[in-house]
C-alpha cells in the first residue's frame, strides 16, 4: 500500500487520529460494509476519531485527497444511510460517546454523538428525567445517528420525534469547518440551520456535539394491553383513540405474526391466539391518566376488544414493552431475511393499508408481520423472505415498492423515520417534483458542494445498486485496493 | 422603479387584483409602487415571475401584524398581500391534520377547528389579524410557547413560492415524515426572504377540557425566580409561565413581580395543579391565588402586549431576549440597574421556562434609547444569549440593527440566501446580516 498513493492518504488519516484509530485490512472493513439496510459498500478505510478536531482533521484530509467520507454511528440505520457507496473514509463516532452535561434547570442535556441514545435517559432517570425519542434500536443506536436520521419511537406520538428535542449541534462541513448552529437559547434569529440539518441523513455535516431536551419524568403511567380477534378492530380503534382527543404517550400495534414471533422469544404474555394487539400506555398527572384509561377502555371496548390487561407493576410494564422492542429480534427467527418497511399514512386510512399489506403479501407470496407505531399512522411490514430463494430479493423489493406506493397515494410517505437512504432513493419522485427535489438540491449545495460527504443518498439515482457496488469494485481497483 | 407601471400590471398579471399603495402597507417608512393581492398561488407564482424577470423587490404581508419586524428594506416595489389565499385545503378532524392556504388568519383557523373541539396551539399577538404564513414566517409564538412550541413542532408540510416563481413543496401531510430534507425548517422564521409561503399543514390539537392559573405576588425578583425553579422542578407541566414585573401598561399591575401558572387539561388535574401551585408560590414567600376570568382577559391581553404596548410621552420599543432560562435573573438584575441609570423605563415579562424575556422600554430619545439596548444586547451575548428589537420606529432602525450580530453561522445562511433568491427581491435587507 505505502507504494500507491492511497499509502499517504493511509499516513495523513493515522497523523490525525493515531496509528491504532485507522481500520484499513479488507477482513476489519468487511463488517463496515453494510448497516441495518439490504444494501452494501465497503470503505477503503474506517477511523475513529475521538474528538471533534480530530472529525475536522480527517475531513480535511478527505479534502486534500479528494476521498469521499461517511459518518457512522452504530450502523443500525434502516435505510443505508451509513453505507459508503463510493467507497472512501467512514467516519465512526462510537468513541466519541461522553455525555458532557446535564442541566436540569433548563432540561438540556449535552452530548456528543456517540453516545447511545438510552444511556441519556439512564444518566438522567435517577433524577427524575428522560429524553423523549426512544427508536426501538435504542439500546444501540446513537444519539449522531438519531438526528441525522431524525428517528422516532414509540413514545414520539405524544412528545414528538428528534427534530422536536434537538435544540442546538456543532457540527463539522465537509469543507473541515466547525461550526456551532441554533441554541441552546430558544427562537434564536436567522434560519433555523438545526432544524435543517436534523433528519440530513449524513449528507449535509457531521455531528460532534447536541444540546438535547430533557424531559420531567411523569407522576404517573399506566400501560394497557388490548387483545383484539379482528385486525381490523385493532386498526379502527386506533383512529378512534386519536379521533376522541386522546394522546396516550404510546399507541403501538403488533399482529398475530409478530405475536408469534414475539411470545417464545420474549415471553411478553401476548395471546398467541390473538389477531392483533395494541399496547397503549398513558401518563402525565394521577388524574388525567385516570380520566384517559377510562376513555382508552371504552374505545377498546366499543371495537370489541376481547380483553384489556393492565400492567399493575413495573415488571409487568416492562414485559410488556421488552415484546414491542423486541420484536423485530424475534421476526429475525421466522425466515433467514426480513425486509422492514417504514410508510406513513393518515391515522383514518390504517385499516385500509393494513388489508392492502394482507393482499401484498398473498399476490408476491411472503408472509408480512405488522409492529408499528400505530398511534402516528407509521406501519412497518416487515416482509419475510429468503435471499437464497432465485429472485426473492427482487420480488421483495417490488412488494415493498407496492405497499409503500399505496401509502402515498392514501396521502401519507415512503418513510416516517427510517430515511431515504439508497434503498428510497429512487421512489422519491413518488412524492416530489424536479422542482421540489431541486429546492433540497439547492440546500444541499450549501453545505456540501463537493459531494464528498456521503455521496449517492437520499436523491434519485438512475443507477441500480448493483451497479453502485460495481463502483466500489472500480474505484477499489483505480486505489490499488485489494478486495475480498 | 421604473420597470413597470400599475397599468402593466393589468396586462403581464390579467386578473390579479393590484391596487395602488398608500402609506398603511409602507415598511418602515418605504412606499412601495402597489399592492398586489393574489387569490391563488397560482396567481402568487405569476406574479413572482413577472418580479424575477424585471427585477421587483418584494415584500410579502399577511395581516401586517408584525410588519415592523426586521431592519428597514434595501428596496420596496411590491407588497403581496397573502389574505386572499383563505381556503381550508383539507381538513380530516379524525386524522388531527389540517392543510389550509396561508393567508387565513389564526383566528379564523381557530374556529374552524373549534367546530370539532381541536386546536392550533399557538398564540401570537392579534389572532384576528395575523395570518398563519404571517406567524410562520415570523416564527412568532405566544404564551403557550412552554407547553407546545412553536411553529416549527406542529408544522408537517409546507408549500411555498421561491422567488423565482417556482412552487415547491415541503413535507406532507401524515404526522411523521422523514422523506427528504425538511425544507419547512428554513421558511419558517425567515421572514419572507426565501420564498412565499402558501400553504401549511399542520398536526392538530384536541382542545383542553379545562384551564386555570394561579398567580404569584413577590416582593423581589429572586423571591420570584425562586417560585420558577421550585415548579420547575416539580411533576407540574404548566403550559405558560410568565414573569410579569415594571411598567406594561394600565392592564397590568406595577408593583412588584407577578408570576403566572396556567395549566390546561382535564379538570381534576387543572384544579390540583393549580390549587399546589400557589403552595408552592406560598413557600416561595409570595401571596398566591387562583386567577379567575384569566382565558378571557389576562391571557388575550398578554399575548397581545408586544404589538398593543404604547409607550407614553417618550420613545418606546419591544425587545426580546432569549437564553437559557437560569440566565435570566441576571440578564434581567443587570439590565434593570443599567436602565435605571440611563433613565429608561422598563416592563419585562418573562417566558420563564423557555428563557425568552419580552422588554417594554421607553427612554426620552432615539440616542438614549440606543445605547440602553446595546448594553442589554451585550448583557444578553455574554450569558450566551441575544437580543432583538421587534418594534421600533424608522429612526431608532437607522441607528441599531434589530437583529443584532450573528456568529460565524451568518456564512451559511447567507449562502442558502443566495441559492434560494439569488436576485435578492424577496424582502432585501430586513433580515439577519443584511439578507
Ligand atoms: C431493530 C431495529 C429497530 C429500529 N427501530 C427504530 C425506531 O423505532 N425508530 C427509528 O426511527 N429508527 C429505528 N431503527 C433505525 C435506526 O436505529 C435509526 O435510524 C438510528 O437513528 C440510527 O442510528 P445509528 O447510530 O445506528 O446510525 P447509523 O446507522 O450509523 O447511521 C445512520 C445515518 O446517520 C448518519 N450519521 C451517523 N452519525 C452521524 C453524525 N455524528 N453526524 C452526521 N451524520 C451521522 C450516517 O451517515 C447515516 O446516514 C431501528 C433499527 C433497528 C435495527
Amino acid at each position: 500500500m505505502a507504494a500507491t498513493g492511497n499509502g499517504s492518504l493511509l499516513s495523513a488519516l493515522r497523523e490525525v487520529v493515531g496509528p491504532e484509530a485507522v481500520l484499513y485490512d479488507p477482513d476489519e472493513l468487511a463488517v463496515y460494509e453494510y448497516d441495518g439496510a439490504l444494501d452494501r459498500a465497503r470503505p477503503d478505510f474506517v477511523v475513529f476519531p475521538q474528538t471533534a478536531e480530530q472529525v475536522a482533521g480527517v475531513v480535511r484530509v478527505c479534502n486534500r485527497y479528494g476521498v469521499p467520507f461517511v459518518a457512522r454511528g452504530a450502523g443500525t440505520g434502516l435505510s443505508g444511510g451509513a453505507i459508503p457507496v463510493r467507497g472512501g473514509v467512514l467516519v465512526v463516532l462510537t468513541r466519541m460517546n461522553r455525555i458532557q452535561q446535564v442541566d436540569y434547570p433548563n432540561r438540556v442535556a449535552v452530548v456528543e454523538p456517540g453516545v447511545i441514545n438510552v444511556t441519556v435517559t439512564e444518566e438522567v432517570a435517577p433524577d427524575g428525567y428522560y429524553y423523549a425519542p426512544d427508536p426501538s434500536s435504542q439500546k444501540a443506536c446513537t444519539i449522531g445517528g438519531n438526528v441525522a436520521e431524525n428517528s422516532g419511537g414509540p413514545h414520539c406520538l405524544a412528545y414528538g420525534v428528534t427534530t422536536n428535542h434537538v435544540l442546538a449541534l456543532d457540527i463539522v462541513l465537509p469543507d473541515g469547518n466547525m461550526l456551532h448552529v441554533g441554541g441552546p437559547a430558544p427562537d434564536r434569529p436567522g434560519y433555523d440551520l438545526t432544524g435543517l440539518l436534523t433528519g440530513s441523513e449524513g449528507t449535509l455535516a457531521i455531528f460532534t456535539r447536541a444540546w438535547l431536551r430533557l424531559m420531567r419524568q411523569p407522576e404517573a403511567v399506566r400501560t394497557f394491553l388490548a387483545i383484539f380477534d379482528r385486525l381490523d378492530d385493532a386498526s379502527e380503534t386506533v383512529s378512534d383513540v386519536i379521533a376522541h382527543g386522546i394522546v396516550p404517550a404510546a399507541l403501538e400495534m403488533m399482529d398475530k405474526l409478530t405475536i408469534e414471533a414475539v411470545e417464545p422469544a420474549v415471553k411478553a404474555g401476548y395471546p398467541p391466539e390473538a389477531e392483533a394487539v395494541l399496547l397503549i400506555e398513558v401518563e402525565g398527572l394521577r388524574e388525567s391518566v385516570d380520566v384517559q384509561s377510562e376513555l382508552v377502555r371504552q374505545v377498546c371496548q366499543f371495537h370489541r376488544a376481547r380483553e384489556i390487561r393492565e400492567a399493575e407493576t413495573l415488571e409487568a410494564r416492562e414485559r410488556l414493552w421488552a415484546g414491542r422492542k423486541g420484536a423485530l429480534g424475534a421476526l429475525g427467527r421466522l425466515a433467514p431475511n426480513y425486509c422492514l418497511q417504514d410508510g406513513v399514512v393518515p391515522r383514518t386510512k390504517l385499516p385500509w393499508i393494513l388489508r392492502r399489506v394482507a393482499e401484498h403479501g398473498r399476490k408476491y407470496g411472503f408472509r408480512i408481520a405488522n409492529v408499528f407505531h400505530a398511534g402516528d399512522g407509521n406501519l412497518h411490514p416487515c416482509i419475510l423472505f429468503d435471499e437464497r430463494e432465485p429472485g426473492a430479493t427482487e420480488r421483495v423489493l417490488e412488494c415493498a415498492a407496492a405497499i409503500l406506493k399505496d401509502c402515498v397515494d392514501a396521502g401519507g410517505t415512503i418513510t416516517g423515520e427510517h430515511g431515504v437512504g439508497v434503498e428510497k432513493q429512487n421512489w422519491m419522485p413518488w412524492l416530489f417534483s424536479e422542482a421540489d427535489l431541486d429546492a433540497m438540491a439547492r440546500l444541499k449545495r450549501c453545505f456540501n458542494p463537493k459531494e464528498l460527504l456521503n455521496p449517492g443518498k437520499v436523491f434519485p439515482t438512475t443507477k441500480s445498486c448493483v451497479e453502485l457496488s460495481g463502483d466500489v469494485v472500480e474505484r477499489a481497483e483505480k486505489l490499488g485496493i485489494p478486495l475480498v | 422603479m421604473g420597470q413597470v407601471s400599475i397599468k402593466d400590471f393589468e396586462t403581464l398579471l390579467p386578473g390579479v387584483e393590484v391596487r395602488p399603495a398608500g402609506p398603511e402597507v409602507a415598511v418602515d417608512g418605504h412606499q412601495p409602487m402597489a399592492v398586489v393581492l393574489p387569490a391563488s398561488r397560482e396567481e402568487v407564482s405569476a406574479l413572482l415571475r413577472l418580479a424575477w424577470d424585471r427585477e421587483l423587490a418584494v415584500s410579502p404581508r399577511g395581516g401586517g401584524v408584525y410588519a415592523h419586524l426586521g431592519n428597514p428594506p434595501r428596496r420596496l416595489d411590491l407588497v403581496v398581500v397573502t389574505t386572499g389565499l383563505n381556503r381550508v385545503v383539507e381538513y380530516e378532524p379524525a386524522d388531527l391534520t389540517a392543510v389550509l392556504e396561508a393567508g387565513l388568519t389564526l383566528a379564523r383557523v381557530q374556529e374552524i377547528l373549534g367546530q370539532n373541539n381541536q386546536f392550533l396551539p399557538l398564540d401570537p399577538p392579534r389572532p384576528d389579524l395575523a395570518t398563519i404564513g404571517g406567524i410562520l414566517a415570523t416564527n412568532q409564538s405566544g404564551p403557550l410557547r412552554l407547553g407546545y412550541g412553536t411553529a416549527r413542532d406542529i408544522v408537517i408540510g409546507t408549500k411555498t413560492v421561491l422567488a423565482d416563481g417556482t412552487l415547491i413543496k415541503s413535507g406532507g401531510k401524515v404526522v411523521k415524515n422523514v422523506a427528504g430534507y425538511d425544507l419547512n425548517k428554513l421558511f419558517i422564521g425567515s421572514l419572507g426572504t426565501v420564498g412565499v409561503i402558501v400553504e401549511v399543514a399542520f398536526k392538530v390539537y384536541p382542545k383542553p377540557q379545562a384551564w386555570g392559573t394561579a398567580v404569584g405576588h413577590f416582593g423581589s425578583p429572586e423571591a420570584a425566580w425562586d417560585a420558577v425553579w421550585r415548579l420547575r422542578a416539580s411533576v407540574f407541566e404548566p403550559v405558560s409561565l410568565e414573569l410579569l414585573g415594571g411598567t406594561l401598561g394600565p392592564a397590568f399591575p406595577a408593583d412588584g413581580w407577578r408570576l403566572y401558572a396556567r395549566y390546561a387539561g382535564y379538570g381534576p388535574a387543572v384544579e390540583r395543579q393549580v390549587r399546589e401551585t400557589c403552595g408552592i408560590f406560598e413557600a416561595a414567600g409570595g401571596e398566591a391565588g387562583g386567577l379567575s376570568d384569566a382565558e378571557e382577559t389576562f391571557w388575550p391581553a398578554l399575548r397581545d402586549l408586544p404589538v398593543s404596548w404604547q409607550a407614553g410621552s417618550g420613545v418606546g420599543v419591544v425587545v426580546r431576549a432569549g437564553m437559557l432560562p437560569t440566565h435570566v435573573p441576571e440578564f434581567l438584575a443587570a439590565a434593570v440597574a443599567d436602565f435605571r441609570g440611563r433613565g429608561v423605563g422598563w416592563g419585562w415579562v418573562v417566558r420563564a421556562g423557555v428563557g425568552l424575556a419580552y422588554g417594554y422600554l421607553e427612554g426620552p430619545g432615539n440616542q438614549t434609547l440606543a445605547a440602553a439596548v446595546d448594553a442589554a444586547r451585550e448583557l444578553a451575548r455574554r450569558l450566551g444569549g441575544y437580543l432583538v428589537v421587534e418594534r421600533a420606529g424608522p429612526e431608532f432602525k437607522a441607528a441599531v440593527d434589530v437583529w443584532g450580530p450573528l456568529g460565524p453561522e451568518l456564512e451559511l445562511m447567507r449562502r442558502l440566501k443566495a441559492e434560494f433568491d439569488p436576485k435578492g427581491i424577496l424582502n432585501p435587507g430586513r433580515f439577519v446580516g443584511g439578507i
